[in-house]
This record gives structure tokens, sequence and C-alpha cells, in this order.
């Protein structure tokens, strides 16, 4: 090849152009640490705050119920925990292999960077499946319900050759004790505890995880919904362009709050992925004429045109050639997006129809107005205005940033 | 000149292609139509709006149906009529047998992806290459259209090229299937001067080179007098000359043609001798009765209001065919159509 003595080609793609444009905004720098923070958080929450010890040692010998525990559906009960979870086993041995490989094969891994993030993601997601359900295929998961849930630190009062090493707040968040029932912050409890005796920092730590899953799951639920209806309702045009934009314009006759409330009420069983996709399925209407009014734009230019001369089918022309295209203002609306979806939540929580059985903000929010204790609403009052603002500066800092007439 | 009569490669024949609008119907093309022999080079020339890249994406099939619709005629590829192919059919055409340029390189290529990708796309969806291979092809193709450093090329982004070099790529692109017709839309309108002699060039060779028709669609009476070996001049949506460059440039038969020649200027003529062409396009919608020139013609006598006139050969024995659609002409065969015009004292 002719590689000797060519200069290195610089790939300067257009999203490292958005991304030098971003850095300047510090308002939307900081927004991205923050996210970043509170990936950590949400992903390392079992090492800041669990009632399972690191490690045990008593008369029995050596335990970890950390780690044991980080999968035993009676400590997280949530399948979002389990993700979590799953996430903090993986992703470090994920990230080692990664560099070692690296170290070994160099430049043609990084060329194929893509299709191993992919890989990985495959990995990940089905182990998570195969861990999440009680049974698989009729046999019992081992790993659900291992152990019944013991008090480490119970034993580590009561035996006095008993060691172990906790995380630095060791309190979960499914942990009930009504002796210390609303208990003011303190040195134990960081933040007091709620009327059931559940630990407060634990619950706004782990609901963390609830709030970001909630807005990635519901956002990306009903971007893939708007796209879709947007993409072939704008590139189509004629009578699916008048069948779907009506669709869309009845969706948005519907007061979506009430309509998600409505949803909510009727179902039974509620559990937070319920609430997702009530949440995904509501929200689209948005996106949908966002993207339509793109693609509108987009399939008259010329490079539509011409993929359209080199004969290119139209399910590839739409997604591959235009959508890329499309897609800026989009980001810009997922990332508001997640901000409101979160905040949807949370009211829904507030309201008491959401999930009971995840440390959701919006459910402590309203235990402290019931139970009018000042530090029930301050903790997670704080914590849905911290999330839903980084989110919208982020947001904010994408839209000027993908804006070329505001670039210098 | 070959007096053998063969097969053209496409022939386009009394092609109507209207517009529904709004505000009524637009009869963008009316009636027009021409041959593309193997291995030559056509030119469509013509006022914006008067129908010559309607035809051309008549003939790809990327007319927007639901507001275009052809009324009548016919599109011979290589025997195959194109307005009875299946779409299936026609996405094999495309890009495959038929490819085309278009007039906006800055525009033309996908931001998103890189120049290696937009090329390798249609050499694997028309020749089912591999990516090594397409790859590979794609290196050669750039090395074909003459660019720098084409290993290289093959990962930048279209913004990091010049317009002359996004151009070259997208003939690349054009080319990669090989095809039998290369559809140029204006390719060099939106270039600089020195640029623009270096595509036709480019062109000129690569015809040469890979035996292929060319269509070139341009309002560039200079680019065509460079490139082209037969002529087809249109107005609003018909044609009204169809000649050999050699002759057309010679001597126009038709006033409308004339009036073009008049309005470029050359080296070595008077100054002052610029003459616009006077009055400006009929409105599509709204088209003159009879011959569509004659509001605007120097030359326009009663009947042309009155009348449609027909393509009319106009060449002496053992000439070239020259034809034309004017009544004046038709009484005065042999007036020096520039001359008059010229001294803008029509008879």
């Amino acid at each position: 090849m002719n590689a000797e003595g060519a200069p290195a080609v610089r790939r300067v793609s257009y999203f490292s152009l958005v991304w030098r444009e971003l850095r300047r905004d510090r308002l939307a720098v900081f927004g991205i640490w923050a996210v970043v923070v509170l990936l950590v958080l949400a992903v390392g929450a079992p090492l800041v705050s669990s009632n399972q010890p690191f490690w045990f040692h008593d008369a029995r010998g050596w335990s970890s119920p950390w780690l044991v525990g980080l999968f035993d559906r009676l400590v997280f009960e949530s399948s979002v925990d389990i993700f979590y979870n799953l996430l903090l086993v993986l992703l470090p041995l994920f990230l080692l292999a990664y560099a070692a490989a690296r170290r070994f094969f160099g430049g043609r891994l990084v060329r194929r960077r893509g299709r191993l993030v992919a890989g990985c993601a495959v990995v990940f997601s089905l182990q998570f499946l195969a861990l999440t359900p009680a049974t698989i295929g009729g046999v019992e998961n081992p790993l659900h319900y291992s152990h019944p849930v013991q008090n480490y630190r119970a034993k580590l009062a009561a035996d006095p050759h008993a060691s172990a090493l906790f995380p630095l707040h060791h309190y979960g968040y499914r942990e009930t004790n009504p002796v210390e029932s609303l208990s003011p912050p303190s040195a134990e409890h960081w933040l007091g505890t709620d009327q059931e005796g559940r630990d407060v920092f634990a619950r706004m730590l782990y609901g963390t995880r609830i709030s970001l899953s909630i807005g990635v799951v519901a956002v990306a639920l009903y971007i893939f919904i708007g796209v879709v209806v947007g993409a072939l309702a704008g590139y189509f045009g004629g009578w699916v362009d008048t069948l779907l934009s009506r669709l869309v314009e009845v969706m948005i006759c519907f007061p979506t709050f009430f309509l998600i409330l409505t949803l909510a009420a009727l179902i039974r069983e509620r559990s937070i992925f319920h609430v997702m996709v009530i949440i995904g399925i509501t929200s689209w209407t948005g996106v949908a004429r966002l993207v339509r009014a793109e693609f509108l734009k987009h399939k008259g230019l010329e490079y539509a045109q011409a993929a359209r001369a080199l004969g290119i089918p139209a399910r590839r022309i739409i997604f591959s050639h235009i959508l890329p295209n499309a897609s800026a203002p989009v980001l810009v609306s997922a990332t508001f997006g997640i901000a409101s979806s979160i905040l949807v939540e949370s009211s829904l929580s507030f309201l008491g129809i959401g999930d009971p059985n995840v440390a959701s903000w919006g459910e402590t929010l309203n235990a402290g107005r019931t139970d009018q204790r000042l530090w029930l609403i301050l903790a997670p009052g704080f914590a849905i205005f911290f999330v839903v603002t980084v989110f919208n500066l982020v947001g904010e800092g994408l839209r000027d940033a993908l804006d070329p007439k505001l670039r210098k | 000149m070959t007096s053998v009569p063969e097969e053209p490669l496409l022939r386009i024949e009394n092609l109507s292609v209207r517009f529904r609008t709004s505000n009524g119907v637009v009869r963008a093309v009316d009636g027009a139509g021409y041959d593309v022999r193997r291995g030559e080079t056509l030119a469509v020339v013509g006022e914006s709006g008067c129908g010559k890249s309607v035809t051309a994406m008549a003939v790809l099939g990327l007319l927007p149906t639901p507001p275009a619709e052809v009324a009548s005629g016919r599109i011979e590829f290589e025997g195959e009529d194109l307005l009875q192919a299946s779409p299936a059919r026609l996405r094999e055409i495309r890009g495959n047998r038929i490819s085309m340029i278009f007039q906006e390189p800055m525009t033309s290529l996908n931001p998103v992806f890189t120049v290696g990708d937009q090329i390798m796309e249609g050499l694997r969806l028309h020749r089912g290459l591999s990516r090594e291979e397409a790859r590979r092809e794609a290196s050669h193709l750039l090395e074909l259209v003459r660019m720098p450093a084409p290993e290289q090329r093959l990962d930048e982004y279209p913004h990091q090229l010049s317009g002359g070099m996004r151009q070259r790529v997208m003939i690349a692109i054009a080319l990669a299937c090989r095809p039998r017709l290369l559809i140029a839309d204006e390719p060099t309108t939106a270039l600089d001067v020195t640029v623009q002699a270096q595509i036709l060039e480019l062109l000129r060779e690569l015809q040469r080179e890979l035996g292929m028709s060319i269509v070139l669609i341009t309002h560039d009476l200079g680019v065509v007098a460079e490139t082209a070996e037969r002529v087809v001049v249109m107005y609003a949506g018909t044609v009204v000359e169809r000649a050999t460059a050699l002759s057309l440039f010679d001597k126009p038969r038709h006033p409308y043609t004339a009036g073009l020649f008049l309005s470029l200027p050359s080296l070595g003529a008077e100054s002052g001798s610029l003459r616009p062409i006077e009055g400006s396009v009929p409105d599509a919608m709204n088209l003159p009765s009879g011959c569509r020139v004659h509001p605007r013609c120097p030359f326009a006598m009663p009947v042309c209001s009155e009348r449609d006139p027909v393509l009319t050969r106009r060449e002496a024995a053992g000439e070239p065919p020259h034809e034309s659609a004017c009544f004046y002409v038709d009484q005065q065969p042999d007036a020096d159509l520039v001359a008059l015009t010229r001294e803008g004292a029509p008879p």
C-alpha cells in the first residue's frame, strides 16, 4: 500500500466538531460531568451503601455476602438493580480485557471498536436475561432468592470473634426498621429515615438508578416510535403522511399526563418497566413531528436524490442516509426528554401510582408530604431538581453546539 | 460521420411530463424527444425550467410521482421501455447501467459518510463485492478520476474536500459500476472556471476509456462547444433544435439558438455586442399558444402564435442531420439568423 510517507489522515467527523463546540460551553461541560458522576453513583451504589459486608469472618469461616447479595432478589428486588449490579461486576472485567487486548493487538482493535462494544453489549444482555427471571425454561434459577437475608450488623455485634468490612454506609434501601421510624439525620442515618425506618440516603442513592433508567429507557422507546413514524411520514408523503400525521394529531389532543395517569391506574401490578413503557408510548408525538419535518427537508436535498439515482432501496436511504443527517435535533430532544421523563416518573410515584418496590425519589417526597418531615422533602426534592437541571443543561449545550449559526 | 443507422442506446420519444400543483397543471415537458447513441456525448441546452433536467429525471424514474406524472411518451434504453419497468428493475438499472451526477458537488455527497463508504455502497449493492474488494475497487476508481492520494481520501469526509475534488468523487461514484450511460446534470456549473475545464477534460477522457455515452445537461454553450458531438436545444418543455455541435455552431437554424449565441461574450467580438434575449421564459402553467418562443422572437409572424411548428430537417444532402422547429426558417431556409438578430432588423 502507499501508507509510506503519507501523512496520517485526521478524521474530523461531524460529532468531533460538535464535541469541540460543546466543550466551550461551561454549563454544558458541568452538566456532562454531573451526568457522568450520576452514572458512576448509579452503577457503584452498592459500593457506597449496602447492609451486606464485603467480607464477613466468624467461626464458620470467610464469606462475601456483598457479592452474593448483588444478585439476590431478597436484597435487590428490582430488575433495574440486577442490571446495574451486573454492570458493576462486568464493566471492570470488560475494561480490563479491552486494555489487555489493546496492548497485544493495537490499532487493529481500535478499528473494530464498534463491533467489540456491540459484542460486549450482547453478552451483557444475555447474562442479564439469564439472571433476571426466577426460572429459566422451567428450571429454578439458582441465583434467584439464593440466601435468606441476614442482618450482618447484628451478627457482628453479637459475636465478639466475628469481623467484617462494610461499605461506607451500611444500610440497604429496602431494609425496614420500625424502631428507627422517622429519625432525623444523624451519623448513622445520614439523611434520616422514613416512616418504615428505611434509610433515606440509601434510597436517594439507589433512586439514581431508577431515575436514569426511566429516563434512558422511556426516551429510547419513544425516540424509536417517533423516528419510525416521522421518517415514514416525511419520506413517503402522500397518504402515508396523511394517515400518520392525523394519528400524531389525535395523540397530541390527549393531555399526556392524564393519559399516563389513566394508563398507570389501569395496570394492577405496576412495575417500573410498566412506567417506562407508559411514558414511552405516550410521549413520542413531538419526536415524530420533528423527524417528519427533518425528512421533508432532507428528502429533497441532492444527496438523497443522488442516493436514489444510485438505485439504493428506500429503506436504506431512510435509515442509513437521511436519518444520521436528521439526528441532531432528535439528540437534543432526547436529552430534554430524559429530564422530563424523570420528572413524570417522580410525579407518578409522588401520586402513589409508581412502582412501590423501587426506591423512587417521588415516593420519598410523597412520604415527606404525608409525614411532614423536612429531610424527607429536601433530599428527594434536591435530587430531582439536580438531575432535571443537569440534563437540561446538557440539552441546551447540545442544541447550541449543533446549531451551525451559533458556531464560532 | 457514420452513415449506418444504428440502434441508439437511449431513445426518448414524445415525452410529456406534467406536475399537478394546487394552482394548476404545469406542463414541464411537452412532447420532447432525443436519441443518445453509443459512445457519444449529447448536450441538452436550455434556460432554467425548460424541462431538460425533468427529462433526465424521467429517464431514471426519479420524478416525485404524486405531483409529477408522465402523460405520454416512451423512454427506451437498450431496447427496454423504462416507463413500463417495475420499481425494482429501475433500482437495478440506476447507478448500475445509467448513472447521474448532479450540479452541486457541495451537497450531493452525504456529509455523514466517508468518501470511501459512499463509493463502496454502489459497488456492494450492484456488483455484490465484499468490503475488502469494494475498498480496493473504490481506490481504483479514485485513481481513475485522477484524485491525488486516493487511499487516504477513502477515509476522509466530504467537507474535507474542495468542490472540484467532490465532483471527482461524485463521478467516481457514478462510474463505479461502469454504466453505459452517464447523465451529467450541470456538472460544472457550481465550480470555478479552471476546475470546470479539468472536470470536462476528465469526463472526455473517461468517456474514451470506458466507451460510455454521456448526456450533458447544461445552459453553458461554452461547455457544449468543448465537449458535445450533438446538441439538443430545449425551450419551455419542447425541443426547438437538434443538430451536430459543428453544424449548430456553424449555422443555427432556430432564432432562439441564434439568440443564445448572441447573449454569450466572445473574445474578439466588438464591445457592446452582447445582446440578451428579450423577455423571459414563459410560465409553464400558462404557455403561449403556437410556437412557445414567439413572444420573444424577433422573427415572429402571425402564424407563430396560431400553430405549433414541427421539427423539420434542414441539412443539405450529404450533411449530418440538423432539425429545427420554426416557421420563419421554413420560409427562409438559408437566412443567417445570427447576423439578422444582431442587426436587430427583423424583416
